[in-house]
C-alpha cells in the first residue's frame, strides 16, 4: 500500500490576511514497510505535512494517493483511509475520554463497525503491542494512569484500527529518558514485527537515527533532503543550516576529524562509533603521540 | 476549521478614540445607549448618526466594518420590523388584509425599533472595535470598584473575564486538535441525526474537559507562585489616566447628549 504525495501544496487561511503557506510543492512516495522519519524544526511543515496522509487536512494544491487512491477526491470515505493510515497525535493521552481502558482502545474498532468478539480481541491485541496487560489494565480508567501508560493505551486506540500505515507525530515528547527508550524500543518492535510502514516525525535525530530506514528533512514547508540515515547525515553543514543537526555519534565523529584524529565518514549509530573510537584508541597506544583524551575512552565503554 | 473563527473584534490603531482611556469609552458608550433611548422620532437619529460617524471617523473605521457588526443582528431585525409593521395598532390604516393591517404608526414604529438596534449595535461596536479587551476589563474593573461597598467582587470579575478572554484562542485550538485525534480513530462529527451528534461531542468534550481543568490548575499554581492573592493592595501596570482628550470626548457628548433631549422638548 504506498501512499504517493504529489505536488503538495497547503495554505492557512488562504485569501485572509492571515494566510500561511505550510506546505510547498512536496512529493515524495512511501513504500510499503519502509521506516520513514520526518525531520525538521518547529514549524517546518511536519505535522501539516503527515495530517494529509489520512484525509484529516486537505490540500490546497496537489494530490495524495493512499494504495492508489486519491484521497483527495470527493466521495472517498475517509473511515477507509483512516482504516489503512493510523494517526497517532502529539500527546495522545490527551484524547483519552472513555471510563475504561479497553473501553477507549475499542472506540477506533467500534467506529469501523466491527463484531464484538472481533472489537475484544483487537483490544486485547493492541494492548499487548504496547506492552501492557490486559487483565491488569482493561478495567481501569484511563484517567488514574501514568503518563507514559496513557500514551501506551493511546497508541493502542490507533493500533487496535490495525492500520497498515502508522504515522506517529512526536511519540516520544514530554517522556523522561527510560520512557523515551521503552516507546522507541516498542515501535521499533511494532515496524519489524508486524511489518507495518512506519512514519515518525521528530526533531530529535538521537531517536531517529537507529530506527529510521529513510529520512525525510523538511525545512520551512519544502522537502530539503531525503535518503538514508547515513546519506544524509553525511550533510552535516546542511542540517545544521537548517537548524537541526547531526546524531550525537555522528557529531562526536566530525568534531574529532576535525581536530586531526582518523575516523571514517558516514558514522553514526552507537555501536559503530564505538568500534570506530576503540580502534582509535588501540591506535593510540601503538603511537603515542597521538593523545587520547580520558573521556574519549569512556565513551568508548559504552 | 474552526480556526475562521475571529474572537473578539479589537483592531488595533494609535488614533484618538483608541487613546481614549477605557473608563471614557464605557462611560459614553453608556450615555451613548441613554441617547439612543431617549430619541423619540426617527428624524432625530440625526444626532446618534453624525455621534457615530464622527467617532468612526476618528478611529479610522471604515463603513463596511461597522456594518459587519450587524450582520449577526439581521434575523433579528427582520423578526422586529415584522412584528411591529403588522402588530402596533394605530389608527391611519394604509393596506388592511382580514385582521391584519399596516398603519402609519406601525410602520414609524418598525423603522424606530429597528433603527435603535442598529444604533446600539453600530456604536457599542466602535467601543469593542477601539479597545483591547484587556483594556476593556481593566475598564470594567475600575468603574465597578465602589460597589465594594456591596461586597461586589470588582477585580475578580475583572480577572475572570481577562482569563477566559485568554484562553478561548487555546481552547479553539484544542477543541481542534482532539476534533482530528478522534476523527483520525474514525469519529464522525458530520453525519447522523441529532442523538448521534450529541453522542459524537462526548470523544471531544471529554478530553475538552480534562484539558481545561488542568490549565485551570496550572494557571492557578502559577499565579500563587507569583504571589496573587486577589486584588488587595494590588498595583498596575498601567495606570489609567483621563487626559484633556478624554475631556474633549465627554463635552462632544454632552453636547450631543443634550441635542438629543432638546429634539425630544420640541417634538414633544
Amino acid at each position: 500500500m504506498p501512499i504517493q504525495v504529489e505536488h503538495l501544496t497547503h495554505t492557512y487561511l488562504p485569501g485572509s490576511p492571515f494566510s500561511a503557506t505550510a506546505i510547498h510543492d512536496l512529493s515524495l512516495t512511501i513504500e510499503d514497510g519502509e521506516f520513514i522519519g520526518v525531520l525538521g524544526h518547529t514549524g517546518s511543515g511536519k505535522t501539516t505535512f503527515v495530517q494529509h496522509l489520512n484525509g484529516l487536512l486537505k490540500p490546497t494544491e496537489g494530490r495524495v494517493l493512499v494504495d492508489g487512491v486519491d484521497i483527495t477526491q470527493k466521495g472517498v470515505s475517509l473511515l477507509d483511509v483512516r482504516k489503512k493510515v493510523g494517526l497517532v497525535f502529539q500527546y495522545p493521552e490527551y484524547q483519552l475520554f472513555e471510563e475504561t481502558v479497553a473501553k477507549d482502545v475499542a472506540f477506533g474498532p467500534k467506529n469501523m463497525g466491527l463484531a464484538k468478539e472481533e472489537i475484544d480481541g483487537r483490544v486485547r491485541w493492541a494492548l499487548a503491542q504496547v506492552g501492557l496487560v490486559y487483565d491488569e489494565i482493561a478495567a481501569s480508567s484511563p484517567f488514574e494512569l501514568s503518563g507514559g501508560q496513557m500514551r501506551r493505551v493511546a497508541i493502542a486506540g490507533v493500533l487496535a484500527m490495525r492500520p497498515k500505515a502508522l504515522i506517529l507525530d512526536e511519540p516520544t515528547a514530554g517522556l523522561d529518558p527510560r520512557g523515551r527508550r521503552s516507546i522507541l524500543e516498542m515501535i521499533r518492535r511494532l515496524h519489524t514485527e508486524t511489518g507495518m510502514t512506519v512514519i515518525m516525525v521528530s526533531h530529535s535525530m538521537d531517536d531517529i537515527a537507529p530506527l529510521a530506514t529513510r529520512l525525510i528533512v523538511m525545512s520551512k514547508g519544502e522537502l530539503a533532503l531525503t535518503g538514508t540515515p547515513r546519506e544524509v547525515f553525511r550533510q552535516r553543514e546542511r542540517l545544521l543550516e537548517i537548524g537541526l543537526g547531526v546524531p550525537q555519534g555522528a557529531e562526536l565523529c566530525h568534531r574529532l576529524r576535525t581536530a586531526g584524529y582518523e575516523i571514517p565518514e558516514g558514522l553514526y549509530t552507537l555501536g559503530e562509533v564505538c568500534d570506530a573510537l576503540l580502534a582509535l584508541a588501540r591506535r593510540g597506544k601503538a603511537a603515542p603521540d597521538a593523545p587520547v583524551a580520558p573521556g574519549k575512552e569512556a565513551d568508548a565503554g559504552c | 476549521m474552526l480556526k475562521d473563527i475571529t474572537l473578539g473584534q479589537y483592531m488595533p490603531g494609535n488614533t484618538l478614540v483608541h487613546r481614549l482611556d477605557p473608563r471614557t469609552k464605557i462611560i459614553l458608550t453608556t450615555l451613548y445607549i441613554a441617547m439612543i433611548f431617549l430619541v423619540s422620532s426617527p428624524v432625530w437619529y440625526v444626532i446618534p448618526t453624525l455621534y457615530v460617524a464622527l467617532a468612526a471617523r476618528l478611529a479610522g473605521l471604515s463603513f463596511g466594518q461597522l456594518l459587519k457588526s450587524v450582520k449577526p443582528l439581521r434575523v433579528l431585525l427582520i423578526l422586529t420590523f415584522v412584528l411591529n409593521l403588522f402588530f402596533s395598532g394605530g389608527t391611519t390604516v394604509w393596506v388592511r388584509w382580514g385582521i391584519v393591517a399596516i398603519t402609519q404608526e406601525g410602520v414609524l414604529l418598525a423603522v424606530h425599533f429597528c433603527m435603535r438596534l442598529v444604533f446600539l449595535v453600530v456604536g457599542t461596536s466602535v467601543l469593542t472595535l477601539t479597545t483591547s479587551p484587556v483594556a476593556l476589563s481593566d475598564g470594567i474593573e475600575i468603574l465597578l470598584k465602589p460597589l465594594k461597598v456591596f461586597h461586589f467582587p470588582a477585580h475578580e470579575l475583572a480577572m475572570m473575564m481577562t482569563i477566559a478572554l485568554r484562553f478561548i484562542p487555546t481552547l479553539i485550538e484544542e477543541t481542534d486538535k482532539i476534533m482530528k485525534a478522534q476523527q483520525a480513530r474514525g469519529a464522525d462529527f458530520e453525519s447522523g441525526n441529532l442523538i448521534a451528534r450529541a453522542k459524537a461531542m462526548v470523544p471531544l468534550l471529554v478530553p475538552l474537559f480534562v484539558s481545561a481543568f488542568r490549565r485551570a490548575g496550572e494557571l492557578a499554581m502559577a499565579m500563587e507562585a507569583r504571589c496573587y492573592h486577589g486584588g488587595e493592595g494590588r498595583t498596575r501596570l498601567r495606570v489609567l489616566r483621563f487626559t484633556g482628550e478624554d475631556l474633549q470626548a465627554f463635552l462632544v457628548s454632552a453636547v450631543a447628549l443634550g441635542l438629543v433631549i432638546a429634539g425630544r422638548a420640541i417634538l414633544l
